[in-house]
């Protein structure tokens, strides 16, 4: 367990460019500021937990990030471009997936399927198109073993699935299709103890490939095991930034839930 | 001695258990087989040759229909007005013929777009004007059921076409027309719906609405296009509807909604939609034609033939229940 998190590269990794870059990222809700200049840089291969309260604005910025909410100040580039259109389809084809707690996955399909939703692979078959579920079957599978994922049956309906189980083909499908940013909103909130341990296997297997893994917690021990990096926020702004290490575990604690008094 | 006598109890309880289970997944064959078995000993006509052909050629428009509807269901819809549309689409065909002269393949292929076009547009109002499935295919219901009538004037239109009629009258090989037909329409669908990307989306669709549009699936169309091929096949079994009777009857279709519906819920398909199969639609479809049959064969008065399905009805959701039931404790 500990050697795993030790093998996990600590520091973004100097000299790449970010994948991605906030600056000033504002958003308002009438009267409430949900973000107040939110500057971020994400980088290929790094995991970054976003810590902070109910409220704190976790939510709205990854949100923003995956186009679901435009921002109302401030400027985003992803590799290297900059992002002016924002909308959940755009977002998917610059390669940012998120993958939501209440997951996105039709639960009366099987697996393959879902990791093939919208995109399906079709043959020809006396000139009209039909699903090629053989190959797209074997796809999965082989896109489910290179990230160490074991579900015994690809032709079980989702809906059968364990928790965890669900998480991993969620990912499988983000990975299959090349995301490069992987924004995952509380993966262990409800699935059981060896789940949870699978899934931060799976998160550091995700991080080693190459991709930039935004993660939500309100596990400190998972912060521990997999981050990178710890953003903190509190009251729509950016209260603490650091590698694990370097900021102490009772100093995120207490930035999170004090960082109203140490701001004021 | 107690640990024993818990033992074989327990036993017990298991193999009770797995018959329960048997007896709940298969439901609606043993339903069927115990109908069957009940008609063939309680007359004797039941089990010819005649009776058994009759069953099928009256079942052909339901299964359409059945099929039709459970298009829509799958996409977790309802489609209340396929009777109305299947009336609708005779009285069009046989006024276009005698009132206007046209050749019957037009009138035919006219009456068929239409009911597609009334379809589609019960669609529309369902997925972009947000009018809630029930009332806007209850109001279409209504609308068409008038239509029917005014197209009609309330009498049977004559079809003097031989080419139409014997599209419920003729046949091929042996086997009529209408059972041809409802062959071709059900191998079709089936089809669409397992070997498709589309047909897979509308499974997706009724599953998860939500996962299905962040797939980049175009939810709304999708689902338009399901309610216009309810009214496509809605349109077909009115065809078969006037062509057996050689006119078009005011009163075609009416009540059939009913039918239709029993019949995708009899087939295990959920109501809420992304669960079901066209074998099933097509059984519901047959159980409630041989149920219908045996009724005329005991004799039984025509005024209990819908307390009859709707008390299958009935059943055939409680059933359905205590599948998702025993389902959701496995």
């Amino acid at each position: 367990m500990q050697t795993r998190t030790a093998s996990v590269q600590r520091e973004a990794p100097s000299g790449a460019p970010a994948l991605l870059s906030l600056r000033g990222i504002g958003k308002r809700f009438g009267a409430v500021e949900a973000l107040k200049g939110i500057d971020l840089d994400v980088y290929p291969g790094e995991v970054v937990a976003l810590l902070g309260d109910n409220g704190a604005g976790k939510s709205t910025l990854i949100k923003v990030i995956a186009g679901a909410h435009p921002p109302s100040g401030g400027s985003m580039t992803f590799g290297d471009q900059p992002v002016c259109q924002f909308d959940p389809r755009h977002a998917r084809e610059l390669g940012i997936e998120t993958i939501y707690q209440d997951l996105a996955l039709a639960e009366n399909l099987d697996v393959s399927a879902n990791i093939f939703l919208g995109r399906e692979m079709r043959r020809s078959r006396i000139g009209l198109p039909v699903l090629d579920d053989a190959r797209m079957r074997r796809e999965a599978a082989q896109a489910l073993d290179r990230l160490g994922i074991h579900i015994p049956d690809l032709g079980q309906a989702v809906g059968e699935l364990s928790g965890g189980q669900r998480q991993a083909v969620a990912v499988a499908r983000a990975v299959y299709w090349k995301a490069k940013l992987v924004i995952m909103d509380e993966p262990t909130a409800a699935v059981g103890v060896g789940e949870h341990e699978a899934i931060l296997e799976l998160i550091t297997t995700l991080a080693a490939s190459g991709v930039a893994v935004i993660l939500i917690t309100h596990t400190m021990a998972d912060v521990w095991r997999v981050a990178n990096r710890i953003v903190v926020l509190t009251r729509g702004g950016k209260a603490l930034e650091g590698s694990p290490e370097e900021l102490g575990e009772d100093a995120v604690v207490r930035s999170m839930l004090f960082g109203r008094q140490g701001k004021s | 001695m107690t640990l024993e006598t818990n033992a074989a109890g327990a036993e017990r309880g298991v193999r009770l258990k797995s018959l329960s289970r048997i007896a709940i997944n298969n439901g609606v064959l043993i339903g069927f087989a115990l109908l069957v078995i009940g008609l063939a000993l309680a007359t004797p006509y039941f089990l010819t040759s005649a009776n058994l052909f009759s069953i099928l050629v009256q079942s052909a428009p339901f299964v359409i229909m059945a099929v039709g509807e459970l298009v829509v269901v799958l996409v977790a819809g309802i489609d209340l007005s396929v009777g109305a549309m299947a009336g609708l689409s005779g009285a069009v065909a046989a006024a276009l013929m005698s009132a206007m002269g046209l050749p019957w393949p037009l009138a035919l292929a006219v009456a068929l777009a239409s009911t597609t076009a009334v379809g589609a547009l019960q669609g529309v109002a369902v997925n972009y004007l947000r009018v809630t499935d029930f009332i806007a295919t209850l109001a279409g219901l209504s609308i068409f059921t008038s239509l029917t009538l005014i197209v009609t004037q309330g009498n049977p239109i004559g079809i003097a076409a031989d080419g139409f009629n014997a599209l419920g009258q003729a046949r091929l090989l042996q086997i009529p027309a209408q059972v041809w037909i409802a062959v071709a329409i059900v191998l079709g669908a089936w089809g669409w719906l397992s070997k498709t990307a589309s047909g897979r989306h509308l499974y997706a669709v009724g599953g998860n609405r939500i996962a299905a549009y962040r797939s980049g699936i175009r939810v709304r169309r999708l689902r338009t296009l399901a309610y216009a091929f309810s009214g496509l096949c809605s349109g077909v079994a009115g065809i078969i509807f006037a062509a057996q009777l050689s006119s078009a009857d005011p009163n075609a279709g009416r009540g059939d909604e009913l039918t239709a519906i029993a019949a995708v819920v009899i087939g295990g398909v959920s109501l809420f939609g992304g669960r079901g199969s066209v074998w099933g639609a097509v059984m519901g479809a047959l159980l409630i034609s041989t149920i219908l049959d045996g009724l005329v064969l005991l004799n039984v008065s025509p005024y209990y033939t819908e307390l009859v399905q709707g008390f299958v009805i009935l059943l055939a959701v409680m059933l359905d229940y205590l599948k998702r039931r025993h389902d959701s404790a496995v």
